[in-house]
């Protein structure tokens, strides 16, 4: 939360100026909020449950992780024949079973905040493209028009970005950087014991988020499998015009009419093609990033052996 | 058969010059293909009904006839420039459709049905306010060896359409639509059937629509069409041929979400300068998709017409003896994905179409077996 807040408040620094013209050119809102107000708080609030979720999602990781370790502990007790450690693994995997509903509850939960915070952003920068397209074409000079369009532009970006994304905004890790957790030459045994551990988590983060693209992947291939054979229908019994009878009254098949196309803004939401296509692509720069991490979790760990 | 220039063909051919001048940035000219499919089917049919059809030359005393039927078709679009701000597809479709029939009294037939369509469709976003869409379509029909009923099978012809519409983005929760289109349909008659040219016609259209939801969405929309026939007399010795003026107005809810669904219903009035074809319909149509257990799905469709005419007359309607009241098609698939790129389904398909006058009427059933295979998918 500390961080997100340090990144608005630089956002808004840079941005005062413009800030202020939208500000004269805003309305007071229900609350008493501007439009632009409401826009920061809602995104805000939308980065929020972004966090959350994330958050949500990595403890559910962990706590799956214990769960399958205790039931591991369980096969091989009962692979050993050990009855005394075989109850006792079980009772472990008792244990952890509630924390791990519970956990899924609470993801459940965060996705459903999520969900609400997205479409309230989604609103509310409607609403904002709106005003601000009618002061662009009543802005008095050269100069004020470029700011509210620099805006206009930033916000219609945001907007597509959330409309097309859905779920995939919910958390990306930026590939670009690893984490900052380097080796001191001061490091001790217990040190780097520590930031091998930190990185290794890290890298398990990286898992995470690669199996949820892997589901988000098979959920979308499963939409884009059910809408080609709803397509195939469509077409195959539409193609030797067998829905075309002699009632006079013309009936083609859903779908079909240009005017039933949804897609209606100026940028088009992605395919579900594009957005397999975009999260596999993604998922590749994910596995190779991970890889980076694991090596520099063995580095530690190389250290590590050779100082003890 | 007439082949001046129409004001379709003007559109369309106007849909083509705005594609090309639009086509220029290289950086989008990416030209590929999406969704090509090649087509291969079999179907075992039925037909039954003593309805009468005046556009065949032949006619035959059976009510019962069969058939075997296969299928081959390919289709697909060209992608010639695609952005999120602007594209333009050619999307193409054609096919073969070949029958055995067995059960008529004087010979059996071996109808063959070539089919052809091609599309070019330009989109142009306008900034945040929505995208501007033209599209062109010629479709093209041929029939060989036509058979009398009750196996119905619609007669030849080729058609124009010009389309220019308008979908704006969502206004607080609501977004418009628009389209007006132009269309020239031609009947190929022969020799021995010239009673085809009496399905000749022009027409054109304009339609508005609102739509509002997101994940379930509502459209209603309305919208008026003119027709001419112009091989179809009035019975009025001042305007001689028949035009139609069809009002329309319908609404349509759609659920995309696991399960896929979209119910309409529409309502039309058609008045005319001929009291014959004056009469008042309503359509329902459904189309649902739902995942089945083991990767399998179901998709269902169906679509009923019914029709009521104005005026009390002595013999049939519109074009006489072909013309039905009402008509139910149904169609119900399981299909399964064979492979990546290999899809296969199993369909039953049922049709009925009946006249109140002398009640005549047609029934088919159809069990048919399709691949759908898509070479260029991975």
């Amino acid at each position: 939360m500390k961080l997100s807040c340090r990144v608005w408040s630089g956002w808004l620094r840079s941005r005062r100026p413009l800030l202020v013209v939208l500000a004269s050119l805003a309305p007071v809102g229900a609350r008493g909020q501007s439009l632009e107000e409401q826009v920061i708080q809602r995104r805000l609030e939308f980065q929020q449950a972004e966090l959350e979720y994330e958050a949500a999602r990595a403890a559910l990781s962990v706590v799956d992780r214990q769960f399958s370790a205790a039931l591991n502990t369980v096969r091989e007790a009962h692979r050993t024949g050990d009855d005394q450690a075989l109850e006792s693994a079980y009772a472990q995997a008792q244990a952890r079973s509630g924390p791990l509903a519970a956990q899924e509850r609470r993801v459940d939960e965060a996705r459903q905040r999520l969900a609400e915070a997205r479409q309230a952003f989604v609103e509310v920068l409607n609403l904002s493209l709106q005003q601000l397209a009618v002061a662009m074409s009543e802005a008095p000079t050269e100069l004020r028009l470029t700011e509210i369009d620099a805006i206009y532009r930033d916000r219609r970006a945001e907007l597509s970005r959330l409309e097309d994304g859905g779920e995939e905004h919910a958390f990306r890790i930026d590939v670009a950087i690893l984490p900052d957790i380097n080796f001191d030459p001061r490091d001790g045994p217990e040190e780097l014991e520590t930031k091998a551990q930190l990185v290794e988590a890290y890298a398990a983060l990286v898992d995470t988020v690669i199996s949820d693209i892997d589901r988000r992947v098979e959920l979308l291939n499963e939409q884009a499998r059910s809408d080609r054979q709803r397509e195939d229908l469509l077409r195959a019994v539409g193609r030797f015009d067998d829905t075309n009878l002699p009632v006079g009254v013309t009936t083609g098949p859903p779908g079909s009419d240009a005017a039933a196309d949804s897609t209606g803004v100026g940028n088009r939401p992605l395919t579900l093609e594009e957005r397999i296509e975009e999260l596999m692509s993604y998922r590749a720069q994910l596995v190779g990033y991970r890889d980076q991490v694991l090596i520099k979790a063995r580095t530690f760990r190389s250290r590590l052996r050779s100082i003890v | 058969m007439r082949r001046r220039i129409s004001y379709a063909r003007a559109l369309v051919f106007t849909s083509a010059m705005l594609a090309v001048s639009g086509s220029a940035a290289p950086a989008e000219s990416q030209v590929r293909f999406r969704d090509l499919v090649v087509t291969l089917g079999g179907s075992a049919e039925s037909y039954s009904g003593n309805f009468s059809a005046v556009t065949l030359p032949i006619v035959d005393s059976t009510e019962d006839a069969t058939a075997a039927v296969g299928e081959v078709a390919v289709s697909g679009s060209l992608i010639l420039l695609g952005s999120r701000t602007r594209s333009f597809d050619v999307s193409f479709d054609g096919g073969m459709r070949q029958a055995a029939a067995f059960g008529f009294e004087e010979l059996d037939y071996a109808p063959r049905e070539w089919v052809g369509s091609v599309s070019p469709r330009f989109i142009q976003g306008l900034g945040s306010w929505g995208s501007l869409r033209v599209r062109g379509l010629y479709r093209g029909r041929s029939v060989q060896d036509r058979p009398p009923m009750p196996l119905f099978l619609q007669p030849g012809y080729s058609m124009l359409q010009g389309v220019v519409g308008l979908i704006t983005r969502s206004f607080d929760g609501l977004s418009f639509d628009a389209r007006v289109d132009v269309e020239e349909t031609d009947y190929g008659a022969l020799a021995l059937v010239p009673q085809l040219d009496l399905l000749d016609r022009r027409s054109s259209g304009v339609e508005v629509g609102l739509r509002w939801g997101a994940t379930s969405t509502i459209r209603v929309h309305g919208g008026l069409r003119w027709t001419e026939y112009s091989n179809q007399g009035s019975f009025d010795p001042d305007d001689p041929f028949r035009r139609d003026r069809t009002a329309r107005v319908g609404m349509e809810w759609t659920h995309s979400g696991h399960v896929f669904a979209q119910v309409g219903l529409d309502g039309a009035m058609n008045r005319s300068n001929s009291d014959r074809p004056e009469y008042d319909a309503v359509s329902f149509r459904a189309l649902v998709t739902t995942p089945l257990p083991a990767g399998f799905s179901l998709n269902a469709y169906a679509v009923l017409t019914d029709k009521g005419y104005l005026h009390e007359t002595d013999f049939a309607r519109l074009v006489p003896g072909e013309e039905a009241d009402n008509a139910s098609i149904a169609y119900l698939q399981v299909g399964r994905s064979l492979a990546s790129n290999l899809d296969g389904a199993v369909r039953l398909g049922w049709t009925r179409a009946e006249t109140d006058f002398g009640q005549a009427y047609y029934e088919r059933f159809g069990l048919s077996v399709h691949a759908n295979y898509r070479p260029l998918t991975r």
